[in-house]
C-alpha cells in the first residue's frame, strides 16, 4: 500500500521539478496536445534528460537529450513526467 | 523527355539545403508556394540525359504539423494533384540523430513514395568512431540508403547516380511494399472509407486526410462532411491517434536502431554544451547578444559607405556622359532621369543588405539564431510573441519583406500575425537616408547635448522609437487579437559548426536578387512615374513659374546655387506633383504637414527611401556631404541644375 503510494509520489515529477545538472528518465506525458509536440521533437519514453541551464530571462529551459538540444518552455516541461536517475 | 520531379523532404537541421545545393549550384529560384508565404525552392539539374526538377520542402519533424511549414509540407504530400507533388523524395536524415529523424523517413515510406534515404553529416559520426551499418538500415526501411557529407561533397556522385536510376526503372526497389506502421481497427475502417470516399489507393494517406481534414485546402466541402461523420461513428480520436501512430513508430524505430548504429560518445554535444555555457549564459548572454547586433549593424553602415558612393558615382557619371552623347530631348531625360536614376536608387541599397544578410545567414547556418530564440522567449512572450520572432525582428533590420517571410516557423497563428504587423515598424536599413535628411532638416547641424552630438543622438532615438514602438504596438495587439491555438517555444537547438560558405554565398545572392529584382521593379516604376508627374504640369505652366523664380532671385541677389534651388522648387510647385501635393493639403494639414511632405508621402507608398529623395528636391537643401545620398537619385532624376 505504502508502496504504491510512493510511485504515485515519483511519477507526478516532471522535468520542471529538475535542478540544473540533474539527470531524469522520462516516463509519461501529462497533456496529450502537448504531446505530439513533443514526441516529434524526439522526447520519448525512456529519453534521458537533463537540465542544462534556465534561460537568462527565465520562462525557457535548455535541455540536453542523448543525441540533442532542446529549449522548452517552463509549461511545456511540466507535461513531462520523469524518473530521477 | 518527361521531366522527373524530386522533392528534398527532412526534419529542420538535417543539411537539406546543402544537398540541394549540391544537386541544382545556381540554377535554383526562389518564389513562394501558391497562396502561402513559405519559401519554395526550386531548381533543375540534367543528370545522365535526365532532366530533373528539385523542390527543397521546408524542414519537417512528422506529417502530424505543428507550423504553418510543417502545414504545407504534409498537405502537398496528402494531394498527388498539387504542383509540388514528388515522384521521387530524397529523403535527408542526420545520421547523428537518426532515431529522431526517421519518424518522418517512415511515415513517407508509407505513404508509397519512392524513397532515397540519405544520411547525411557521416563525416561528423565517424569522426566520433561510430559505426553505421546501412545494410540493416536498408533492410527495415526497404528502401535505398546512402551516406553522405554535404560539407565536402561526399556521396553526391552515388546520389546523383541512385537518382538516375531510378529515372531509368522506375518505382521497382524504391517503394516499399507492405506498410512499416499496422493500422488499429478504429484506424483501418476510417482510412477505407476515406480511400473509398476519395478513391486514392493509399491507406496511410486516406488515414493522414482524416487526422487533417478540417485544415487541408484540396477538399470539397461535401468530402469534409462526410469525413466528420466517418471519424465520429468509429470514435476516431485524433490527438490520442496521432501519440498512438508516433509512439509505435518510434517503438520500431528503437529496436532497428540497436542493429544499425553503434555508438562512441559525441564530442561536438559536449563542445556545443561547453559554449553555450558561456553564449547563452545569465549574463553573458544577453550581453554578447546585444554587442553582436552593435558590431553586425555599426559594419554595415561603415563597410557599406565605400560601395554605396562608388555605385552612385558610377550611376552620376552614366548620366553625365548619356547627357553629353545622347540627342537634347524627353526621350534622354526619360532614360537619364527617370529610369537610371531609378536604377541608382535601387542599387545603391544593395550593399547594405548584401552585408547584413551575411551576417544573419551567418547566425542562421552556426546555430546561434536558435539560441537567441530561447533566451528571449519569455521576453517576447510578455508583449504576445514568441522566441521566433526575434529572427524576424532582427531582419527586419535590413528589410521588412524577408523578416515577414522568415515568420512561417511561428507556428501559432496570433504570435504569427503580431510579428508580421510589428516586423515593418523596426528601423530597416532603407530608413536611414530618411532620418538622416529629416534630422538635418531639423536639427540645426554642429549643436551638442552635453558631449554628444545633436544629431547623433536624435538619430539614435528614432531607431529606440522604432524598435519601442514595435513593441508597444505588440503589446497592445495582444489583447485585440485572439486565438484558441496553444503557443509551444519547443525548438531544437542544432549543435554549433561551422558555416559552409558556399551555402552562405547561395543564401545572400539568393536575398539580394530578390531584393534587386521584386522591390527593384515597383522602385524602378515609381520612379518613372514621378519623374513625369514632376516634369511636366499643365500647359506651360512649369516655364512661367522658372521665369518668375528666375527675376525673383535676380531682384534678391542670390549666388548661382541658391536661385537654382529657388527655380527647382518653384518649378516644382508648378508640376502635376506639386497639384498632388496640393490637393491633398486640406487631409493633411491637421498633422501639420503641407503640400511638400504630401508629395513625399505619396512617392513613399512606392518605397520609404524614395521619401528622401523628394523632400531633398522639395526642400532644396544643398550638396552637403551628410545628405549626399539622400538626394543624389532623386536629384538627378528632378534636378540637373545644381
Amino acid at each position: 500500500m505504502f508502496k504504491i503510494s510512493l510511485n504515485k509520489q515519483t511519477l507526478k515529477t516532471t522535468i520542471l521539478d529538475l535542478k540544473v545538472g540533474q539527470n531524469a528518465i522520462i516516463r509519461q506525458f501529462v497533456d496529450h496536445e502537448a504531446t505530439c509536440k513533443l514526441l516529434c521533437m524526439g522526447l520519448v519514453p525512456n529519453a534521458r534528460v537533463e537540465l542544462v541551464r534556465k534561460a537568462p530571462f527565465g520562462g525557457a529551459l535548455y535541455i540536453r537529450m542523448e543525441h540533442h538540444l532542446i529549449a522548452m518552455r517552463e509549461s511545456e516541461a511540466a507535461s513531462v513526467e520523469i524518473e530521477l536517475a | 523527355m518527361k521531366t522527373v520531379k524530386v522533392a528534398l523532404a527532412g526534419n529542420p537541421n538535417a543539411g537539406k539545403s546543402s544537398i540541394f545545393n549540391h544537386l541544382t549550384g545556381l540554377r535554383q529560384k526562389t518564389a513562394n508556394f501558391p497562396g502561402v508565404t513559405v519559401e519554395k525552392k526550386t531548381g533543375h539539374s540534367e543528370i545522365e540525359g535526365f532532366h530533373i526538377n528539385f523542390t527543397d520542402l521546408p524542414g519537417t519533424y512528422s506529417l502530424f504539423p505543428n507550423s504553418k511549414d510543417e502545414k504545407l509540407v504534409t498537405g502537398i504530400l496528402c494531394n498527388p494533384q498539387n504542383e509540388s507533388f514528388p515522384d521521387l523524395i530524397v529523403y535527408v536524415a542526420d545520421v547523428n540523430q537518426l532515431e529522431r529523424h526517421l519518424l518522418l523517413a517512415t511515415q513517407l515510406i508509407d505513404l508509397r513514395f519512392p524513397v532515397i534515404v540519405v544520411l547525411n553529416m557521416i563525416d561528423v559520426f565517424e569522426g566520433n568512431t561510430n559505426t553505421l551499418y546501412a545494410d540493416q538500415l536498408e533492410a527495415f526501411l526497404g528502401v535505398p540508403v546512402l551516406v553522405t557529407d554535404a560539407r565536402s561533397g561526399r556521396g553526391m556522385a552515388e546520389l546523383k547516380q541512385k537518382i538516375a536510376a531510378f529515372c531509368r526503372n522506375g518505382d521497382a526497389g524504391f517503394v516499399r511494399q507492405e506498410a512499416i506502421y499496422t493500422f488499429s481497427k478504429t484506424e483501418q475502417s476510417v482510412a477505407q472509407q476515406v480511400e473509398t470516399l476519395l478513391g486514392n489507393h493509399n491507406l496511410y494517406r486516406s488515414k493522414l486526410i482524416a487526422h487533417h481534414h478540417h485544415w487541408l485546402d484540396f477538399l470539397q466541402m461535401a468530402e469534409i462532411i462526410q469525413i466528420k461523420s466517418f471519424i465520429g461513428e468509429a470514435c476516431f480520436e485524433d490527438i490520442r491517434l496521432q501519440i498512438a501512430e508516433t509512439m509505435t513508430r518510434y517503438a520500431g524505430i528503437q529496436s532497428a536502431m540497436s542493429r544499425v548504429v553503434e555508438e562512441a560518445a559525441s564530442k561536438e554535444q559536449q563542445f556545443t554544451v561547453k559554449l553555450d555555457a558561456i553564449v547563452t549564459n545569465k549574463y553573458f548572454g544577453p550581453v554578447i547578444f546585444f554587442s553582436l547586433m552593435f558590431l553586425i549593424f555599426q559594419s554595415i553602415f561603415s563597410l557599406a559607405e565605400y560601395p554605396m558612393t562608388w555605385i552612385e558615382d558610377m550611376f552620376s557619371g552614366l548620366g553625365h556622359y548619356g547627357r553629353l552623347w545622347l540627342p537634347e530631348g524627353w526621350v534622354t531625360d526619360l532614360l537619364i532621369d527617370g529610369l537610371l536614376a531609378g536604377l541608382s536608387g535601387v542599387l545603391v541599397f544593395a550593399p547594405q543588405i548584401l552585408i547584413l544578410f551575411f551576417f544573419l545567414a551567418l547566425l542562421e547556418e552556426s546555430g546561434y539564431m536558435s539560441r537567441v530564440v530561447y533566451m528571449f522567449d519569455h521576453v517576447m512572450q510578455k508583449v504576445g510573441l514568441n522566441g521566433r520572432s526575434m529572427v524576424a525582428l532582427i531582419s527586419s533590420g535590413a528589410c521588412a519583406i524577408p523578416a515577414i517571410m522568415s515568420t512561417r516557423t511561428i507556428g501559432n497563428w496570433k504570435e504569427r500575425l503580431i510579428t508580421i504587423m510589428v516586423a515593418p515598424l523596426i528601423p530597416c536599413s532603407a530608413r536611414i537616408p530618411v532620418y538622416t535628411v529629416l534630422i538635418a532638416l531639423m536639427v540645426p547641424a554642429g549643436s551638442s547635448y552635453g558631449p554628444f552630438n545633436t544629431q547623433g543622438l536624435v538619430f539614435m532615438g528614432l531607431y529606440i522609437l522604432g524598435i519601442a514602438s514595435s513593441l508597444v504596438v505588440a503589446l497592445m495587439l495582444k489583447y485585440f487579437i485572439h486565438t484558441d491555438e496553444r503557443s509551444y517555444l519547443m525548438l531544437e537547438l542544432p549543435q554549433y559548426k561551422k558555416p559552409i560558405w558556399s551555402n552562405v554565398g547561395l543564401e545572400v545572392w539568393d536575398k539580394l536578387i530578390a531584393f534587386v529584382s521584386n522591390a527593384g521593379k515597383i522602385i524602378i516604376m515609381i520612379s518613372i512615374v514621378l519623374w513625369f508627374l514632376a516634369s511636366f504640369g499643365p500647359a506651360n505652366a512649369i516655364d512661367q513659374a522658372a521665369q518668375t523664380a528666375t527675376v525673383r532671385a535676380e531682384q534678391a541677389g542670390l549666388d548661382e546655387t541658391q536661385s537654382q534651388a529657388m527655380i527647382q522648387s518653384a518649378k516644382l510647385e508648378a508640376s502635376f506633383a506639386g497639384h498632388l501635393g496640393k490637393f491633398m493639403e486640406p487631409a493633411i494639414s491637421p498633422l501639420g504637414f503641407d503640400w511638400k511632405i504630401g508629395i513625399a508621402l505619396v512617392t513613399s507608398f512606392a518605397a520609404r527611401e524614395v521619401f528622401v529623395g523628394t523632400m531633398a528636391t522639395i526642400y532644396s537643401i544643398g550638396e552637403t556631404p551628410k545628405n549626399r545620398r539622400c538626394g543624389s537619385a532623386w536629384r538627378l532624376s528632378c534636378g540637373r541644375a545644381r
